[in-house]
């Protein structure tokens, strides 16, 4: 049943002659292969189109061989790849060669197939079975190690060599190495893209079209890879024959590469809504608009990161930026993870509830997904066996979070300066404020044993430091003037300037105008607060500009600003409030 | 091309794998000589048109492989869809737990589906492990019909099928006229209102 140690599980000789009807098999290996079923459907994969009357666009027209991959989902709903080379012998004779395995290596295979088809044109059919026998007895290397296949004549002869690297199972695709992801890459514009992985993220119904094969199976296949960590669990076929062009029916969640020529042949009535990407157009039609339920920030993130004129999206720049989206919105999911009598389990209110007001829509709809709960069910399983997860998404989760640890060390120290060096209302503001470091100095230990039992959860933590940034891909800004003290008698507020200008350059804070004007005042004149309304996490804070409007007029230079990317906004809505609170005091005192 | 039927309905039918689904398809098709796709692409769908008051109902009923995988079968998998027939085999308890708990949760996340309950292998009472009684309070509490079915002999396929169908065509039905209703009602909403405004004019 299980032929993952086997390199092949088939190889397959077909012949479509157009003067006939079907395309036949001419040799099958191992002869004793027992799926008739596959057997029975092989055909159609390898012609996907000669049933169309206005046909093939690959099954007959250059003279050149074309090769592309497709997959089969077998009963357990376990992938098999196939990789299939076409060359046109004759007029209206198409030969193909094809294989089926359960390794999803596209760059491998596609050129294996070549030197296989070479090998063919060299040797009798006895040899080749013994070639085919024994590249099947070869075990497979481990991870990133060679293997070689050298295939000689009798004689000790070198006819033919072929050597590949087991390709890592965990690293992400990346251009030009993976086959499809360049084609993706070539083919569809980046702001398809993130449309595209919003389709995905909805569960839509979604067909590719392409004349090419090999683009439309590719695109199909590299698209999908972007939900990582995630993996659709739904129907899935990259590349559909014509003989199977009503599947494009089914009610369920499916991403289906569809030739252009077969979906013409389709009564659209019948299919109902779903998201159309042409791939030799590059045009989306879609009858939702899943891009707007996208977070804001999480949108204009993948924008700036994909569709931005200097970005070089060669790598794996284009799953990179994916993946910090998916970790920005699902890499808090070990914070709703509950130990119970019954094990582990995950609690989706908790989850919800940890969220950024930015992100709890969105991700209401995220653990409706059948992606999101497998992701989960398989996270428990993980944990429950005590097995390590240490995956290219749990690392980028632990950097992510590393990276919010370090930002409150800046707040400990930005909180440590003013208190040393501070005016008196400021010093008082500072005393109420110990209170809500103290607060977070908890988060920091909480965050630490965190880091250390996250495999062991033993309560819930709940998420309320939200991400700062990820992979330095935010630009450190943050958008307001912070406070312009006009004191200049106690020389103090100068140094709480020079903090600030530190905190600026550390890149917490960006203070635009940080000036002293007034002589003799030491409170604070104007507060220009960094609101947050917009994404409505800093409540307090957007209170609290609404309070400063409300009590003092001569503040006039409150601005409601644009929001704070990284969320640590709710930090440093609890020191504003604090200080705020102090210097309120004495200005009453002063009028 | 003309269409050959008036409705066309798209069922699912949900359970573990061993149930009895492609069983149950099989004596519902009409179409006799299709294979079966669901070991090589994972889906599968049979075709059968049915007349009920004189209306051609077209039915497409879709499985997929794996289900057994889903703890949670998540709303996004109903979305498309005019109805469910949740499949348990009569002779194993836990195929019976599973169709619950999935049931629940369509139940809690999911706007109206309509759903059917159904126990298939009933024809060896001496291996019936899912009594009758049980799976008849569960079908209450939850508001479905229960059908108990053998597909190998035939036993109560056939109504199972038509039972489903007729509730989706009511749903259909009420759904159009409850339309048709609130469009009318906003009509006369207009009317009345410009009925008003000429009243005030002509005062």
């Amino acid at each position: 049943m299980n032929n993952l140690h086997k390199i092949l599980e088939l190889y397959c000789e077909l012949q479509l002659d157009l003067s006939f009807n079907e395309p036949r098999i001419t040799k099958i290996y191992p002869q004793n292969y027992g799926d008739d079923e596959v057997l029975k459907i092989l055909g159609e994969f390898v012609f996907p189109c000669f049933r169309t009357n206005s046909p093939t666009k690959t099954e007959k027209t250059t003279n050149s061989p074309t090769s592309f991959s497709f997959v089969l989902t077998n009963i357990n709903k376990q992938y098999k790849y196939g990789f299939c080379r076409q060359d046109v012998t004759s007029g209206n004779v198409t030969n193909a060669i094809v294989i089926l395995t359960l390794h999803p290596w596209h760059d491998i295979f596609l050129k294996f197939l070549n030197v296989l088809s070479t090998l063919r044109k060299k040797v009798t059919d006895r040899q080749f079975d013994s070639y085919l026998n024994y590249i099947n007895r070869k075990s497979l290397p481990d991870e990133h190690k060679m293997i070689n296949f050298i295939f000689s004549d009798g004689n000790g002869i070198i006819l033919q060599e072929f050597c590949f690297k087991r390709p890592l199972s965990i690293a992400l695709p990346s251009i030009p190495e993976n086959h499809n992801l360049n084609l993706f890459y070539n083919y569809i514009e980046p702001k398809t893209m993130i449309e595209i992985f919003a389709a995905l993220l909805t569960e839509r119904r979604i067909i590719f079209l392409s004349n090419n094969y090999d683009k439309l199976s590719s695109c199909v296949q590299a698209s999908c890879s972007l939900l990582y960590p995630m993996y659709w669990q739904h129907i899935f076929i990259p590349l559909l024959p014509f003989k199977l062009k009503d599947y494009l029916l089914a009610p369920m969640p499916y991403c289906i590469g569809c030739p252009t020529s077969v979906f013409n042949l389709v009564r659209k009535e019948e299919i109902g809504d779903v998201v159309l990407i042409n791939c030799d157009t590059n045009v989306i039609t879609s009858p939702f608009n899943d891009i707007s339920d996208l977070p804001q920030d999480i949108l204009s993130f993948l924008k700036k990161n994909l569709t931005g004129s200097s970005c070089d999206l060669r790598g794996d720049r284009i799953p990179r930026v994916f993946l910090s989206a998916l970790v920005q919105i699902i890499g808090g999911y070990r914070d709703a993870i509950k130990y119970t009598e019954k094990g582990l389990k995950f609690s989706n209110e908790t989850f919800i509830e940890s969220q950024l007001p930015l992100y709890k829509t969105f991700v209401q709809k995220i653990v409706e997904l059948q992606v999101f709960q497998q992701f989960i069910e398989e996270r428990l399983m993980l944990m429950q066996s005590n097995s390590e997860t240490t995956d290219i998404f749990e690392i980028e989760v632990e950097l992510h979070e590393a990276k919010m640890g370090k930002k409150m060390n800046q707040y400990k120290e930005f909180i440590k300066n003013i208190k040393g060096k501070a005016n008196p209302a400021v010093k008082n503001a500072v005393k109420s404020v110990k209170d809500t470091c103290k607060e977070f100095k908890q988060k920091m230990r909480e965050n630490s044993s965190r880091e250390k039992d996250k495999f062991r959860p033993e309560k819930t933590y709940i998420r309320r430091l939200e991400p700062i940034e990820s992979l330095q891909i935010y630009e450190t800004k943050f958008s307001s003037t912070f406070m312009e003290s006009p004191s200049t008698s106690s020389g103090s507020s100068s140094s709480d300037m020079n903090i600030l200008q530190e905190l600026e350059a550390q890149g917490i804070l960006n203070s635009s105008s940080l000036t002293s004007s007034s002589k003799d005042s030491e409170t604070v004149k104007e507060c220009n607060l960094i609101d947050l309304s917009s994404d409505g996490s800093c409540d307090n804070i957007a209170k609290f500009n609404q309070l400063a409007l409300n009590n003092d007029k001569t503040m006039n230079n409150s601005k409601t600003i644009e929001k704070d990317p990284f969320g640590s906004s709710e930090l440093l809505s609890d020191v504003m409030s604090e200080l705020y609170k102090a210097n309120k005091n004495n200005w009453t005192t002063f009028e | 091309m003309a269409r050959d039927y008036d409705h066309l309905f798209k069922l699912l039918i949900i359970g573990d794998s061993g149930v009895g689904k492609s069983s149950l398809l099989i004596r519902f098709s009409d179409n006799t000589f299709s294979g079966s796709y669901i070991t090589t692409i994972g889906v599968d769908f049979k075709i059968r048109t049915v007349v009920i008051g004189g209306e051609r109902v077209k039915l497409q009923i879709w499985d997929t492989a794996g289900q057994e995988r889903f703890r949670t079968i998540t709303n996004t998998y109903y979305r498309g869809t005019h109805g469910v027939i949740v499949v348990y085999d009569v002779t194993n308890g836990e195929s019976f737990a599973n169709v619950k708990r999935w049931l629940q949760e369509i139940d809690s996340n999911c706007e109206v589906v309509n759903k059917v309950l159904v126990g298939n292998k009933n024809d060896d009472p001496q291996r019936k492990v899912v009594l009758t009684e049980d799976a008849q309070r569960f079908a209450n509490q939850m508001g479905i019909q229960l059908f108990e079915t053998s597909a190998k002999d035939n036993l109560n396929v056939e109504e199972m099928f038509l039972a489903i169908t007729e509730k989706v065509l009511r749903h259909k039905k009420q759904t159009q006229r409850q339309q048709i209703e609130q469009e009318s009602e906003g009509r006369i909403k207009v009317n009345n209102s410009r009925d008003q405004k000429k009243k005030k004019k002509c005062c």
